[in-house]
């Protein structure tokens, strides 16, 4: 996972550098003099964070109270980085696949949704994912696709809820 | 003219293509980062 650091500083970058000077920050800091981010994205005050995937597709955007110091925002941040990429996870090898999906015909439902997915085609995935669980109902890697399309709120905000997860897992959602 | 109401990008939308200076000088579009997960984080120093 990237990341990248934009300060809003109308004034340019000499204070900006003096704190990721003093912070020693290892990722790039781009200035936003006119806050050209934060208009596209209706972001009022700061901080915020966006997390973006490998299509360039906005996944979560916390406008305002993001920091990156508090763990929880650490937590959610890292769990967001840590789960298999749709790259990855379009790629797995025939053996990984299987393990992770039993069935083949739920697997190849669960590829074709990736790749419905990756074109911006997100109503096909979701029939693709649907036809997958339909075959494989308890699969866990399947309907999670489709959570975190339907319910971003409870894979980004503030804390995975693997809570949920189980509760819909129990109701075969 | 009609008032619109504003229209963000949010979640589900793509990111819109910015270039801004680093620090250090150098222009970094924010479209230089798709193929990767990233995690834009926007703050200020005063």
């Amino acid at each position: 996972m990237e990341f990248l650091s934009i300060a809003v500083d109308a004034q340019g970058p000499d204070l900006p550098t003096r704190y990721t000077d003093k912070a020693g920050t290892t990722f790039t800091t781009v200035v936003d003099a006119e806050n050209r981010v934060g208009q596209a994205l209706g972001c009022k005050a700061i901080p915020n964070a966006v997390f973006v995937d490998e299509q360039g597709t906005v996944r979560y955007i916390k406008r305002g109270g993001f920091d990156i110091h508090r763990p929880e925002h650490l937590a959610l941040a890292e769990s967001w980085g840590a789960e298999p990429s749709l790259d990855e996870l379009s790629t797995l090898s025939e053996a990984e696949a299987e393990k992770v999906i039993k069935h083949p015909e739920a697997l190849e439902h669960f590829r074709r949704g990736l790749a419905l997915y990756q074109d911006g085609k997100t109503d096909e995935a979701m029939a693709a994912w649907r036809e997958g669980v339909a075959i494989e109902p308890d699969n866990f890697n399947i309907r999670k696709q489709i959570w975190a399309v339907e319910h971003p709120d409870k894979f980004y905000d503030d804390k995975v809820d693997y809570a949920w997860q189980r509760e819909q897992m129990e109701k075969g959602q | 003219m009609a008032t619109q109401p504003a229209a963000y990008i949010d979640v589900g939308d793509q990111i819109p293509d910015i270039t801004l200076p680093s620090l250090t000088g150098e222009q970094v579009s924010l479209a230089s980062f798709r193929g990767k997960k990233h995690i834009l984080f926007m703050w200020a120093s005063w």
